[in-house]
């Protein structure tokens, strides 16, 4: 063949494979178990999909990820067949890789900012790093060591959920020595309690804390701080103190009803379930609202959680009601897509105005109104108004309300920790520092509801913050 | 012990277990040192019994904080993971103190009113105002074979304690106790009706009063919203701010509605 030929002739582009699907449990099987619903890529589908990615000059992806994980260097390096590099790469940045490639709202973060997603389909970012996380688990990569010595100045840290775990991790790995304090029996926090086993597997929380047992940091359940053990007794025995409590405490609408029995919060429901495991009663003797018509109030996660878990117990017919449109769902987009498959029906566009009862004072249905919506209201989406006369009647025996959640007020309250009108604990924004010196919070204590990278992004600003402390005024 | 310790305390050892009354009205006298320093007359504990148990709230009966015991006196009802407790044993779980401690004053004479096996939780309050130089009468009732032992609990640790067979006449005490003397202060623990009945005598009367209540509490730590109360026209939740408050501020509607809404 002329060599000249292959010059000659116009150069074809290289042909992009489609974004690869995630394999998934069926809806009509899942529906009736609490196994994971996305199966997880293998190494073929794996590589296509890492072979997908521009390697940008600058990638939008790092900018998109809260904790800037180095996306198409792991990417390139799962292309490679180098997995151990690309957990590696991952943990450089990213404290929790297994539970961020499952829970993050990636449309919004790396994938939302990835430059393939502007003409096409973005890299599934979140399902790679899921990939390689997996590896590392079922291969027994282990990429982080314990330190050879240790500073001996000593952080307490309040919480385990993804901020507490966060800064256990780093300042573990840093040399000094951390306690964990939890109020619950098992460590986790929200991962345990809020997200359910069909979404996050526990026995991946449970990896992720014996990673932390193995660089030393230990756990202490039952303690509740701002009681069993007060802030002032924590800053006496230790050197920084570090709060991540989260923001637990659910909110309710005050509207006529809501004492009923079967109109429980979704925090409730889920915490029964998930950790009291309710759904093997009678083996557990923990028990949960069973309806055959679950209604579920709200649109973010934690509303899409309570649908899909209510079908898992057994409810024959799941409606959310949620007061503005889809597209201002703050639920991930591909949990959505799980509920509607198993047979969630959503009523956008629809408020509760009262929960309607039977003689044995037990929910029966809602009276709901219809919304429109008007301007636009201080977080910029447009405000719900209901239109009058549009009431109509939604049957329900179980509702669970997830209208959002508020910071826990005791450890601020007890600690004497500023706080603004909200009850989030005051800080500044890089270091974490509360107005109590020898006190740093982040995650949802600070922020407000936000997202597990968000949480863990904010817990290695107040590590990094923390570690200069310790080292340079507390004299090490 | 410090807290840089490893952590034996953080599981409470059960020393006795006493069948009270018949019927599965037990005591249980826990080694739980942390909890026990800190805990105050009117708070709760939260308590997984058994691996597979239920997580439940207990108010605390009576506290040892030197000796680091405390005392909670319950009704097994269907709770097998309660009513195989032993000694020697550990709980699986146990976290607190849960609530706001009772507001001890010195006021003069305090009236303490109680039916059932919520009013246990007396017993502490009724020392600890005691100590704090008041005259504390004790009015008791419940069941014909709980009533022996609160009776004689109460009779120990108040000025002077009283009991009554029925609820009905337990109010009938109290309107007699209060024409006969002059109660500053009425706090009363028991189910919705005794406690409904109590603020309307106290209040023809002008004694200032405060209602405990007993909710159920899931996590203890502000996460379910179980305990949920409406108090002044707000919501507040019984594990940060109860469990006792301010008679005229209560709805008891709400918390009769709610009762039937618990769940184990």
């Amino acid at each position: 063949m002329p060599p000249h030929d292959a010059d000659s002739a116009p150069k074809p582009k290289p042909k992009r494979p489609p974004r690869q699907l995630m394999p998934e449990q069926l809806a009509a099987v899942r529906v009736y178990n609490f196994a994971e619903v996305p199966l997880g890529y293998d190494e073929d589908l794996a590589r296509l999909e890492a072979s997908r990615c521009l390697r940008c000059k600058k990638p939008g992806c790092v900018t998109g990820c809260p904790v800037g994980n180095q996306i198409p260097v792991f990417i390139s390096m799962i292309l490679e067949g180098d997995f151990t590099g690309a957990i590696a790469k991952i943990r450089e940045t990213s404290n929790l890789p297994a539970i961020c490639g499952r829970v993050c709202p990636q449309e919004l973060q790396c994938e939302g900012h990835c430059n393939l997603g502007r003409a096409g389909e973005p890299v599934a970012i979140g399902r790679l790093e899921r990939f390689v996380a997996d590896m590392e688990r079922r291969r027994g990569l282990k990429v982080l060591r314990r330190p050879e010595g240790s500073t001996g100045l000593r952080a307490a840290v309040v919480g385990s959920g993804p901020s507490g775990l966060t800064v256990a991790g780093d300042l573990a790995r840093l040399g000094h020595e951390v306690t964990v304090f939890e109020a619950q029996p098992a460590a986790g926090g929200v991962l345990l309690y809020g997200i359910p086993e069909f979404c996050l597997p526990k026995a991946i929380v449970r990896e992720e804390v014996e990673h932390l047992l193995e660089l030393g940091v230990k756990f202490e359940y039952n303690v509740l701080v701002g009681s069993t053990l007060t802030p002032d007794e924590l800053a006496a025995a230790f050197d920084a103190v570090f709060i991540g409590t989260g923001a637990p405490v659910p909110m309710l609408m005050r509207i006529p009803g809501e004492e009923m029995a079967g109109v429980c919060t979704a925090n409730e429901y889920l915490y029964r379930a998930n950790l009291m495991k309710a759904y093997r009663h009678p083996e557990y003797e923990t028990t949960i609202p069973l309806g055959r018509q679950v209604a579920v109030i709200g649109g973010g996660n934690v509303a899409v959680d309570a649908a899909r878990m209510a079908w898992r117990l057994g409810a024959e017919q799941v409606t959310m009601i949620y007061r503005r449109l889809e597209k201002e769902m703050p639920a991930r987009t591909e949990e959505v897509r799980h509920a509607r498959a198993e047979g969630t029906e959503i009523l956008f566009l629809t408020n509760p105005v009262r929960y309607v009862g039977d003689k044995t004072g037990h929910v029966r249905a809602i009276d709901c109104i219809r919304i429109e919506l008007g301007d636009c209201d201080a977080s910029g989406r447009a405000r719900p108004c209901p239109v009058p006369g549009s009431e109509f009647q939604v049957p329900a025996d179980v509702v669970v309300v997830a209208i959002g959640t508020g910071a826990s007020p005791l450890v601020p309250r007890v600690g004497g920790l500023e706080t603004d009108r909200r009850g989030l604990v005051v800080v500044e924004p890089e270091t974490g520092r509360t107005s109590r010196p020898g006190f740093w919070a982040a995650g949802d204590v600070v922020t407000g509801p936000k997202t597990v990278a968000m949480a863990m992004a904010g817990g290695k600003r107040g590590a990094r913050a923390i570690h200069a402390y310790l080292m340079h005024e507390r004299g090490y | 012990m410090t807290l840089h310790d490893p952590p034996p305390h953080s599981r409470a050892a059960i020393l006795s277990v006493r069948e009270l009354a018949a019927g599965g009205l037990f005591q249980v006298d826990l080694l739980a040192p942390r909890v026990a320093a800190k805990a105050r007359p009117g708070q709760f504990v939260i308590v997984e019994a058994q691996a597979k148990g239920a997580r439940i709230s207990l108010p605390i009966a009576e506290i040892d904080a030197a000796e680091g015991r405390l005392a909670l006196v319950f009704r097994a009802n269907g709770l097998e993971s309660l009513r195989e407790l032993r000694a020697g044993q550990y709980l699986e779980a146990l976290l607190g103190p849960v609530g706001r401690p009772s507001l001890i004053e010195r006021v003069g004479t305090v009236a303490l009113v109680g039916l059932g096996v919520e009013a246990f939780c007396l017993v502490a309050i009724a020392r600890a105002f005691r100590e704090a130089g008041n005259r504390v009468l004790g009015l008791v009732s419940a069941e014909a074979d709980m009533l022996p032992p609160l009776a004689e609990k109460m009779a120990a640790v108040c000025t002077e304690a009283r009991a009554e067979a029925d609820g009905l006449a337990l109010i009938g005490l109290l309107g007699e106790t209060l024409r006969a003397e002059p109660v500053s202060l009425a706090l009363a623990a028991g189910p919705v009706p005794l406690l409904r009945a109590v603020r309307e005598m106290c209040a023809a009367r002008e004694v200032r009063t405060r209602l405990r209540v007993s909710p159920l509490m899931l996590d203890g730590a502000g996460l379910c919203g179980g305990c949920r109360v409406r108090v002044g026209g707000r919501l507040a939740l019984c594990c940060l701010e109860g469990a006792e408050f301010d008679a005229a501020e209560l709805d008891l509607d709400y918390i009769a509605r709610r009762q039937c809404a618990c769940h184990i």
